[in-house]
């Protein structure tokens, strides 16, 4: 019985039954079709929390797919949005239907959303099992675990939420070397403080306390406000087989150091010439015997391989390549 | 049909719906925790998972199987947290055949998440 209600609970949040915000994101910009910025974004993650709202099913813009564009289909979404809340949106305005731009009203319901129930808010699948998982498995745990941050990029002075185990009611949280003391943690799972002030760019995220100190490969990006994040638009070819080279097409790379982080591995120091396209190939598990470049091992496998692309401007929006062997 | 078999046939419907849905989740247990190994297995084409802390063990994870944020499985390193339904092996080329690698103790379906 508890199995089942505990996957009954799963599957009403993933079904998009209650609309989930990022941590505390305030929407403070109007947005309309042809911005593109981290609102955006955060609008997109925002409308693919309902399925009446989300931006279209698969492909760019769907969960997981967000991007900073916003283009036609985010712009229906917010109609669908605004119809649905068109009482405290549209009414007041003297509108009868959603217009796709997100003006004071819509923003105003949008960080309704953020501000009231955040607390037991569930902001990502990662988050759901959090929920799920806590209470009757993990509790016990005394060990210190960093799991994930509530973010992985944003502004000096953004407030992300850690979430583990272990974690003490005063801790210490490392930004690569420079030390946040005396983080308070209430329930030892979680845990919220603000991006210190220090240089833009990557720093490995670790907590330590009388248990320890983390050593995992969990990081935060510290971008500045004016710099849009990277973008990946286009990967080319979009089926591969091993080996096979890739291009990002997109903006936002920067000369070197771009990191390409997939579901397989992570491809660090990755150039970009142009800044606009990033070259790799895809060999996830080189050593496995047997394996052949530019071959269809005649397996049947079709993989599904997410991208991101990680740097000093931040972090991009999910691509994915499809490898078959 | 009648008012008392359409009735009959909803009510039916509706307990085998609940039965296939309790004996569905009841295949389903919980994992959690950092992998500290992936390993392509060469035969069943699908990925043996060590994991450490806090649900210590192995797991199978085949390609292409739904995820949620952040969609980093079978990379080693990520934090994972979701359900799987017992059963699965690990097979690995052994000469001309298969043999079992590991000792997993299911195979992870589609409710999970991993951090980035």
């Amino acid at each position: 019985m508890k199995h089942f209600l505990l996957s009954l609970l799963v599957v009403c949040v993933i079904l998009g039954m209650v609309h989930t915000v990022s941590a505390e994101f305030v929407f403070e910009e109007n947005l309309s079709i042809g911005d593109s910025s981290f609102d955006v974004y955060e609008l997109q993650k925002f409308l693919n929390t309902n399925i009446q709202t989300q931006i279209t099913q698969s492909g760019t813009g769907s969960a997981g797919n967000e991007t900073y564009y916003f283009g036609n289909l985010t712009k229906n979404a917010v109609i669908r949005f605004q119809n649905m809340y068109k009482k405290e949106i549209l009414e007041p305005v003297g509108l009868e239907y959603g217009t796709g731009y997100v003006g004071a009203s819509t923003r105003a319901k949008l960080n309704t959303f953020s501000q009231s129930t955040r607390k037991n808010s569930i902001e990502s699948s990662s988050d759901i099992l959090d929920e799920i998982v806590v209470p009757h498995v993990l509790h016990e745990y005394k060990d210190l675990i960093l799991a994930n941050p509530s973010l992985y990029t944003g502004t000096v002075g953004t407030k992300i939420t850690l979430h583990g185990l272990g974690f003490e009611s005063i801790n210490t949280v490392y930004f690569g070397e420079t030390k946040i003391e005396n983080v308070e943690s209430i329930d030892g799972e979680t845990m919220s403080f603000l991006v210190p002030d220090i240089s833009y760019g990557k720093y490995a995220l670790e907590v330590k306390n009388s248990k320890g100190k983390t050593d995992t490969d969990t990081f935060f990006v510290i971008k500045d406000a004016s710099i849009i994040s990277p973008v990946v638009e286009s990967v080319s070819p979009s089926e591969i087989l091993y080996g096979q080279k890739v291009t990002l097409t997109g903006s936002g790379f920067t000369l070197k150091n771009n990191e390409i982080r997939t579901s397989y591995g992570v491809i660090e120091g990755v150039a970009s010439r142009d800044e606009k396209t990033l070259v790799f190939e895809v060999r996830p598990f080189p050593d496995t015997p047997g394996i052949e470049d530019g071959v269809d091992m005649g397996q049947n496998v079709t993989w599904p391989i997410t991208i991101r692309v990680i740097n000093d401007n931040g972090v991009s929006n999910t691509e994915t390549v499809v490898l078959t062997y | 049909m009648s008012r008392k078999k359409l009735t009959i046939a909803i009510i039916s419907i509706l307990i085998l719906i609940g039965v296939w849905y309790v004996t569905h989740a009841q295949t389903s247990s919980v994992f959690g925790g950092y992998i500290t190994n992936s390993v392509y297995c060469t035969c069943s084409n699908n990925f043996l998972l060590t994991f450490s802390g806090p649900i210590d063990g192995q797991w199978v994870w085949y390609p292409g199987t739904p995820q949620y944020d952040h969609q980093s499985l079978p990379r080693s390193g990520v934090w994972a947290l979701g359900l799987y339904d017992a059963g699965g092996q690990c097979l690995m080329t052994s000469g001309k055949g298969c043999s079992p690698f590991g000792n997993p103790k299911g195979t992870i379906g589609p409710t999970v998440g991993t951090s980035l």
